[in-house]
């Protein structure tokens, strides 16, 4: 029998009373870590995908929904930016790669994006300090370069109304998102037909029917949930031809681009083609991952009162502990009175109710962080499904000193009842 | 051995004159065994309670083995009664969350160096009740309570043995056994024993007997 074993011993005297208030202390912790952790989790996995690339081009607008548009394929589009911007940004000195960008059509409620082939080539994914390129789990790449798209753009432009569209049956081929494949079961080899409208529900594209080429490796990025078709198909497929009403080359120019993904050489380079682009009236250039930023402390605010109030639940939770101890102490004088009478120190009685505070409470923070982390588990996987952003769950110092404070703050609230413990006369007792 | 020396005790709370204890001397030798008698009330429980260091008198001297307890600090009476003190009371007091095995090693928990491992199997086995180990205070008899109850006062090695009517609450034969038990422990490894008892029988098994009134 040690001391440590008394405390362990007496908390299982009252094992309901023991695992309520230590259950509450847990509901407490549980979330008071959630919040952090999923703040802290979430910020972590959208700015490993806001990484795919430095700088996103896009109509001039909210830098944030450009970010959200362009990357996460989140909410609509903010127009259009004109191909000119594209074709002067590749001929950029400081520009390492640019992908164009053209969103509009989906399928099953996956978004298709149109890109040059290079995105497969040049998009990096960074988890940590580790960076790797896009990888096929099947397949391959379609083959639609950056030249055949300018190519195009020129054919384009000596276009008659009511002349065939010049493409090649080639081009109606697609790369999945790993998610895509699994949800709607495609593989290579399988057909489909893009439907016009990032909603769902809406006209099938009769002309649009592709083949599936490749299957991208899942990369815990929006890019699994996206369907990648050569960017060219968006300019030829019917009701994409610009209407009369639309102004070519305007920010509703359907042949204008959704935006564009550029990497750019670090320092000057990078700057300056931060301010040439913003100088322009017809584009903006924003860094996905300062939005991502912005958009994270934005939300930190609303942390702040979720942190105290469930700050206040521990606290609450706490008190609770030391009632239900203090409830006890009446009917405990005469163990306490038997152990002063076997030589324990007031100090020692003093310290065992405190203890027993204190671990029941360190208990009830340990099951409480790991509620925190189902919690976050499960909400990972629910946004990882709902955006492809992977979520980055994991244990860190704060943590640790969550508990440890929660532990201190239990010693506190045991010291009451076992001040009350300490002031019994054994000799009135016995 | 023991040395009780010019003692006054009272409680503050009630307001009498005459202290409850008041006395010039009270020696026992080392290994005497000791019935202390008298009437209810007159101070039995007091007296062992200022042996076992719980209370201290008002004045006086408290001496045992030389090292006078009523000059001491609290914490130091406590360490001193966990190191010498065996203590067994009327109901004895079992802790009751606590198996039979437990509430025998708890005897030795708060003197430091006194643990021994076994000792709590060997004292168990002594007293009877090796068979009870696993068992609850509440799932043996009145009597089997004493025995643990005095297992545990010998845990620690005590060289004081109290008892406050250890045969109270039990039946006369349970009770003989019991005080037979207490007598040959005390005698075994030479313990000095104080035993209050208002039973007359019982105080005639022990090597002495004083009564409280006559001390006064
Ligand atoms: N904590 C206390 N506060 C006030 N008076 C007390 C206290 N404890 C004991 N007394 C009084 O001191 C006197 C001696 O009490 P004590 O318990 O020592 O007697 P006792 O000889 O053990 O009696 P009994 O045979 O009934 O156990 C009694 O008058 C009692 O009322
Ligand atoms: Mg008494």
């Amino acid at each position: 029998m040690r001391f440590p074993a008394l405390v362990i011993r007496n908390l299982r005297r009252r094992p309901l009373a023991s695992m309520l208030t230590g259950l509450s202390v847990s509901l407490g912790v549980g979330l008071f870590a959630s919040v952090g952790a999923l703040r802290e989790a979430s910020e972590i996995g959208f700015q490993r995908s806001a990484s795919l690339c430095d700088m996103l081009v896009g109509a001039k607008g909210s830098g944030l929904q450009l970010s959200l548009n362009a990357l996460y394929h989140m909410g609509q589009s903010q127009g259009n930016v004109p191909y000119e911007v594209y074709a002067e940004l590749e001929k950029t000195q400081g520009v390492l790669w640019s992908v164009p960008i053209a969103i509009g059509d989906s399928f099953r409620s996956h978004r298709i994006v149109g890109v040059t082939s290079n995105f497969f080539q040049q998009v990096q994914v960074h988890s940590g300090t580790e960076s790797r390129p896009l990888e096929f789990a099947e397949g391959e790449a379609f083959a639609f370069s950056p030249e055949a798209f300018a190519q195009l753009k020129a054919d384009l432009a000596n276009h008659q109304q009511g002349e065939p569209m010049p493409h090649q049956a080639s081009w109606f081929q697609a790369v999945l998102g790993a998610t895509v494949a699994k949800r709607t079961g495609m593989g290579v080899g399988d057909h489909f037909h893009p439907t016009h409208g990032v909603q769902g529900a809406a006209e099938e594209h009769e002309d649009g029917e592709s083949e599936v080429v490749g299957v991208l490796a899942p990369t815990g990025t929006p890019v699994d949930r996206a369907i990648y078709l050569p960017i060219g198909v968006y300019y030829v497929m019917q009701g994409h031809e610009p209407t009369a009403d639309m102004k070519a080359g305007g920010s509703l120019d359907p042949r204008g681009l959704s935006a564009i993904m550029l990497h750019t050489k670090a320092g000057f380079y990078r700057t300056q083609i931060y301010r040439t682009v913003n100088d322009r009236l017809d584009a903006m250039a924003v860094y996905p991952s300062v939005e991502m930023r912005n958009l994270f402390a934005m939300l930190n605010q609303g942390d702040f009162v979720l942190k105290w109030i469930t700050a206040l639940i521990v606290v609450v939770a706490l008190i609770g502990v030391m009632v239900a101890i203090y409830n006890t102490m009446g009917a405990r004088r005469g163990e306490f009175a038997v152990l002063r009478a076997l030589g324990a120190k007031r100090r020692t009685i003093l310290g065992l109710v405190t203890c027993e505070s204190a671990v029941l409470s360190m208990l009830g923070g340990v099951v409480g962080l790991g509620f925190a982390g189902l919690l976050v588990m499960a909400v990972s996987g629910q946004v990882e499904a709902q955006t492809g952003v992977a979520l980055a769950p994991s244990i860190s110092l704060a943590e640790l000193e969550l508990l440890a404070a929660v532990t201190l703050a239990g010693a506190l609230a045991g010291l009451v009842p076992a001040l009350s413990a300490y002031r019994t006369e054994a000799a009135q007792i016995l | 051995m023991i040395h009780l020396l010019n003692i006054r005790k009272s409680y503050e709370n009630v307001a009498e004159s005459a202290p409850v204890l008041g006395f010039r001397e009270l020696h026992i030798g080392a290994g005497e065994r000791v019935a202390l008698t008298g009437e209810s009330g007159s101070g039995k429980t007091t007296l062992l309670n200022m042996l076992s260091g719980l209370l201290v008198p008002d004045v006086g001297e408290v001496r045992i083995d030389g090292t006078n307890i009523a000059a001491l600090s609290e914490a130091q009476r406590d360490r001193f009664r966990a190191a010498n003190i065996g203590y067994v009371f009327q109901t004895f007091h079992l802790l009751q969350g606590y198996t039979v095995q437990e509430n025998v090693e708890l005897g030795a928990l708060f003197a430091r160096g006194h643990q021994e491992a076994g000792r709590a199997a060997f004292l168990l086995e002594s007293v009877g009740l090796e068979h009870r180990r696993r068992h609850l205070p509440n799932q043996l008899s009145v009597g089997q309570q004493a025995r643990v109850a005095l297992a545990r006062a010998l845990m620690n090695k005590p060289r004081v043995l109290l008892a406050d009517e250890p045969t109270g609450a039990l039946d006369p034969e349970t009770g003989r056994q019991v005080l037979a038990l207490l007598l040959d422990s005390a005698q075994q490894y030479g313990i000095t024993m104080v035993c209050a008892t208002h039973d007359p029988g019982v105080a005639a098994a022990f090597d002495k007997i004083v009564r409280v009134e006559d001390l006064q």
